[in-house]
């Protein structure tokens, strides 16, 4: 395989996978990330958010968290497929979008750079350190930096993989699949809340 | 391969006269080129490929290596491109 190709598979590897092989292969990828990421503290959840938890993170939600977050993605970009393409496959949108989330297995792995960080309190601590003055560059301010520059290469990676998944799967190209694209992603968000909330306020 | 369009001024090209090889008889006049010669080679050779596999495109996702939407949006741009020569 030429560098070329490898580069292409890296972001788009759509051309070659779809449907219910990328499903498969995807869900192992994320049930693995949202275990990984489980057992250092973080839920995923929404479009693309990390959640520390700490300590008390549990299974269950990890993975109802990250199944919600995907499902209403997969539905609001089949809908988008359904208005504005023709020939769309469910298959194919559930596959590539699943499949989409394997930058999130590195971002998992990471969250072990900050695993014995209890995140409340750093924060805590450097905001009043910031306010006095006496801001020191700590092993884990280290790490907490370390660990938010991995992030942002991910979800960079992660967006350009999920755009690619949207276009291949829907066909909707050019400013109008760009526009389209983030509209879905606001929209996921959106509802990942209200039912989040809605689940929260009937059963807890 | 059939040149479609005028090398210098890129204009699309009609066919001006047709030759018989077995007695030399020539027919001229001004006629259309037929969409298909139109597209692109690449194009060209997936319709071929898509008859032989009798219009099914999860053979021709399996016999190009590419996935079943890429596919099905290669066709979605050979039919664009025929309807803007139809047009």
């Amino acid at each position: 395989m030429k560098n070329n190709d490898w580069l292409k598979l890296l972001y788009n590897p759509f051309s070659r996978i779809a449907g219910w092989k990328a499903f498969g292969i995807g869900a192992v990828i994320v049930a693995v990330s949202v275990y990984i990421a489980c057992a250092t503290g973080n839920y995923f959840s929404g479009a693309m958010n990390i959640r520390y938890i700490g300590p008390s993170a549990t299974l269950l939600p990890a993975f109802m968290l990250q199944i919600q977050g995907l499902l209403c993605m997969v539905a609001l970009m089949y809908v988008a497929g359904l208005i504005f393409s023709k020939g769309v496959r469910f298959q194919d949108v559930l596959g590539t979008v699943t499949l989409s989330r394997y930058p999130y297995l590195f971002a998992a792995i990471a969250c072990f750079l900050v695993k014995d960080i209890d995140m409340k309190s750093f924060v805590q601590n450097i905001t009043q350190a910031a306010t006095n003055q006496t801001l020191g560059i700590s092993h884990e301010f280290i790490n907490v930096i370390i660990f938010g520059l991995i992030l942002l290469v991910l979800v960079v990676w992660y967006i350009a993989l999920l755009y690619n998944a949207f276009r291949v799967s829907t066909d909707i190209k050019g400013a109008k699949g760009i526009v389209i694209f983030i509209v879905t992603l606001i929209l996921t968000d959106i509802l990942n809340l209200l039912i989040f909330s809605l689940i929260t306020s009937k059963f807890i | 391969m059939l040149p479609c369009y005028c090398p210098s001024c890129k204009t699309q090209l009609k066919v001006k006269s047709l030759l018989c090889e077995k007695c030399e008889t020539e027919v001229s006049g001004k006629y259309h080129l037929p969409v298909l010669a139109l597209l692109p080679p690449q194009y060209q050779d997936f319709i071929l490929k898509f008859v032989k596999h009798s219009g099914s495109l999860k053979d021709m996702s399996k016999e190009l290596n590419l996935s079943y939407p890429t596919v099905r949006n290669l066709l979605n741009e050979i039919i664009k491109n025929i309807e803007s020569y139809e047009k």
